[in-house]
């Protein structure tokens, strides 16, 4: 039996966003890491800082704070965003730096918002890796919708968990609320939004049986995009094999829960060594190229580049 | 492998078990034995999104999923419904000749009512019927004639394609019925040149 499968087809530049919801489970760790990993394959990577309300992938990468970021970027009203790319040490891997100041940009005005993610679109580079932060929220949520694929990053904790669903719930209801203009639909997916809404409306999969009744034309449009919607999984902080399989049992819930197709990338294994390094304030991998760590993370480097998931057992 | 946007109550036998519609009987089974241990609520964060009665639910409607997938007859026949159901195939093969999960010695043996295999017009034809596949439908899904595949299975020499074709028809006769393609034909074509025809 095969053990891999083709689900991407290869193209010139690929966004990814590395998302999750819950803070402190390792989107920036991995967001360099992989980023680097894809470096190793002769790769130009361009990762980018979008945790508006705690950037710190510089650190990540084991680099000072870059004199310019995208809070320049957005107050200075450069022209393109290229005069805030920095250089990581690493040949072929640049940084997008994320805003310092909370205040001004953590709740991004549209405009700013726009300009970001047009810009994030015309960068030159393999791929590009965006570090969305911490958070399930709007804006966060758009940021993602930018992302030719997105990555979901979840450890074993099941408050992980929760956030990642909560998180896939909401990003099926934010994009399909922009691809309506029926105020009726609105309403019904602002009521989706809330959990214990008293339609009964727990899932993407309800919301859509509900649309059907009022707006036949959405339901189709929101068919449609949905399933285009193929993201990926990373589990995070494994300790052990049956933590690492865990990656399959989400695959197959989010088959069965949300009807779509979760393609799962690989885990990383859990390492003292990945805090330590942080708290030196080094890329992981410049210190510990030959761990198991690193030997993970090139397996998932391999996957994103190709474009390829695991079948039934882990690499 | 699901398609479309739907949950576990309405995903077809199929797509409960992850796997694509012409999955072979082993990948069947691995899908249908790791889905087993995952629909349970020994795994963590099972809950999060089904309830204890959900999960039970998933589990009986696995199983009963891999009683009918694991029997080539029961599979052919919840294939044929499927079809009825929806006017179409339920995912149209990926390529023009579909290719049917490989039948086990046991099975072929079964079939024919015979121990000793050897592949004639006769021994074609009782696999195609234990498939219950109608020789229109094949010919639809082979792209092969009616007329042809009646010529094969009666072995009937002088309405027999070139050798040429017919050995291409043999192939894809066999490899739509599960069996070996270059045995099939071999055999096949060695009977026939016995009783006349030129394989030249
Ligand atoms: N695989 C791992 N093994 C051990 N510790 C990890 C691992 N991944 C992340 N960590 C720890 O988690 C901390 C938070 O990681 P970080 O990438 O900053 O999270 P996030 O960006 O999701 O908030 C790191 O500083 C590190 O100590
Ligand atoms: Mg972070």
């Amino acid at each position: 039996m095969e053990t891999e499968k083709k689900d991407t087809e290869k193209k010139e530049k690929h966004i990814w966003a590395i998302a999750g919801g819950k803070g402190g489970i390792g989107k920036s760790f991995v967001t360099a890491n992989l980023g680097i990993a894809l470096c190793e394959r002769g790769k130009k990577v361009v990762v980018v800082d979008l945790d508006l309300g705690g950037a710190n992938l510089h650190t990540l990468l084991g680099i000072t704070r870059p004199p310019l970021s995208l809070d320049d970027f957005i107050r200075k009203g450069m022209r393109s965003i290229k005069g805030i790319l920095a250089e990581t040490g690493i040949p072929n891997l640049q940084l997008i730096a994320g805003v310092q100041d909370m205040l001004t940009l953590s709740n991004p005005k549209p405009r700013d918002k726009q300009k970001i993610i047009h810009h994030i679109a015309s960068l030159n580079a393999d791929h590009i890796i965006l570090d969305l932060g911490t958070g399930i929220s709007p804006h966060i949520f758009d940021f993602f919708l930018i992302s030719d694929t997105g990555i979901f990053l979840i450890t074993p904790e099941r408050t992980s968990l929760e956030n990642a669903y909560q998180f896939m719930r909401g990003v099926f209801f934010h994009r399909w609320m922009t691809l309506t203009t029926n105020k009726k639909v609105k309403k019904l997916i602002e009521t989706a939004m809330d959990v214990n809404n008293a339609a009964g409306i727990r899932t993407p999969v309800d919301l859509l049986a509900h649309v059907e009744n009022l707006d036949k034309e959405a339901k189709k449009i929101f068919a449609d995009e949905a399933n285009g919607f193929k993201p990926r999984l990373i589990i995070n902080q494994a300790r052990n094999r049956k933590e690492a399989e865990l990656g399959f049992a989400i695959r197959s819930v989010c088959r069965k829960y949300f009807g779509i197709d979760l393609g799962f990338l690989g885990h990383i294994l859990y390492d003292y060594n990945v805090y330590s390094s942080v708290q030196r304030g080094r890329a992981f991998f410049s210190d510990y190229p030959s761990s198991d760590v690193a030997a993970c993370i090139r397996d998932i480097a391999a996957h994103v580049s190709d474009g390829r998931s695991l079948e039934w057992s882990l690499s | 492998m699901v398609t479309e946007l739907k949950s576990w109550r309405e995903q077809n036998y199929y797509e409960l078990l992850e796997v694509g519609s012409q999955a072979s009987d082993e990948e069947i089974r691995i899908a249908y034995e790791k889905l087993k241990t995952i629909y349970s609520l020994l795994t963590p964060g099972i809950t999060i999104l089904f309830t204890p009665e959900e999960v039970k639910q998933i589990q009986d409607k696995m199983e009963e999923a891999y009683r009918v997938l694991r029997d080539p007859r029961s599979q052919r026949e919840y294939d044929l419904v499927m079809q009825g159901a929806w006017g179409k195939p339920i995912a149209p093969p990926p390529h023009p000749l579909a290719i049917r999960r490989a039948l086990n010695t046991q099975q072929i043996r079964e079939a024919l009512g015979a121990d000793e295999v050897s592949w004639s017009g006769e021994s074609l034809g009782k696999i195609r019927r234990f498939l219950k596949l109608n020789i229109d439908e094949l010919a639809l899904e082979i792209k092969i004639s009616k007329h042809h595949l009646e010529a094969i299975e009666a072995e009937a020499i002088a309405a027999l394609p070139a050798p040429v074709y017919l050995k291409g028809f043999l192939r894809s006769f066999a490899k739509a019925l599960g069996l070996d393609p270059r045995r099939v034909s071999e055999e096949y074509l060695t009977r026939i040149s016995e009783k006349g025809y030129t394989r030249e």
